[in-house]
């Protein structure tokens, strides 16, 4: 299919670990509106799920999960897909994270993170971190339609 | 979509962990119960069949890298069988690949996780 205009569509889920599933499912139906393959809609589900997760396991923490949300914003382009997923948590420096774009994280268990932000820097075309007003993190996520 | 978990004793240190559905943030924490529990039970070779696991995010690497940690801690191992294509994926991508034993059936892990005892 082709789209002139970029269109929107947003979803906002619970901070919960039941709701990453949702989120997969509907970027799984954006991806193949888009006209993805099924290998690079897999790929952008991996991506969101682990933006979301690291929302999950580290964004919040200290705070009651139950009433926190995440919002993910999917813009619909000709040639791509963009992706932007919220939260209002506790944020961290964009710094911080930049080791794990470049390297894989393989023996350690407590780093869940990088492997995470890793996984969505290979699987994505661009990925970028930064901070979410009036406080958070946005993570801006592109894939792009290889015809 | 939810995570089937069925485990088979081959004998009295080695399981066979039979998996169905997505290992993901949701699901994962029930596989890492589970194997803490066979490993109290002194069953330290683990044989995990990734053959019908179609998604695995980070959480699920998490707890199979966390669990062959605890399984060597105890001289034991961990043998993956057949991972699904989109799993091998991302094992390959992680570099997972080279701390993992990975297996094409699960004759040929108990075989090889056999031959490796006491190493």
């Amino acid at each position: 299919m082709s789209v002139a205009e970029p269109e929107v569509i947003e979803l906002t889920i619970p901070c919960r670990p039941e709701y990453v599933a949702v989120a997969r499912l509907t970027i799984s139906g954006i991806g193949n509106r888009v006209g993805f393959s099924l290998d690079a809609i897999e790929d952008i589900k991996l991506a969101v799920a682990e933006a979301c997760n690291n929302v999950i396991q580290h964004a919040y923490e200290g705070s009651n999960l139950p009433e926190e949300e995440i919002k993910i914003q999917c813009t619909i382009h000709p040639s791509k897909l963009d992706i932007i997923i919220k939260d209002t948590g506790k944020g961290f420096s964009p710094e911080s994270i930049k080791p794990y774009m470049k390297r894989a994280v393989t023996k350690k268990e407590d780093e869940r993170l990088g492997r995470g932000v890793f996984l969505m820097r290979h699987l994505m075309d661009e990925v970028a971190f930064q901070p979410n007003q009036p406080r958070g993190t946005q993570v801006h996520m592109v894939k792009y339609l290889k015809r | 979509m939810e995570l089937k978990i069925e485990s088979k004793q081959v004998d009295k240190e080695m399981v066979v962990i039979d998996l169905e559905g997505d290992m993901d943030v949701f699901t994962s924490p029930n596989l890492k119960e589970t194997i803490i529990k066979l490993l109290k039970e002194r069953s330290i070779y683990l044989l995990i069949n990734l053959e019908k696991v179609g998604y695995m995010d980070s959480t699920g690497l998490g707890v199979l890298v966390g669990s062959l940690k605890r399984v060597r801690e105890h001289k034991g191992e961990i043998g993956l069988i057949s991972p699904h294509p989109r799993v091998q994926k991302i094992l390959d991508i992680t570099d997972l690949v080279t701390i993992f034993k990975i297996y094409k059936n699960e004759e040929e892990a108990i075989r090889g996780l056999k031959e490796g005892k006491g190493k």
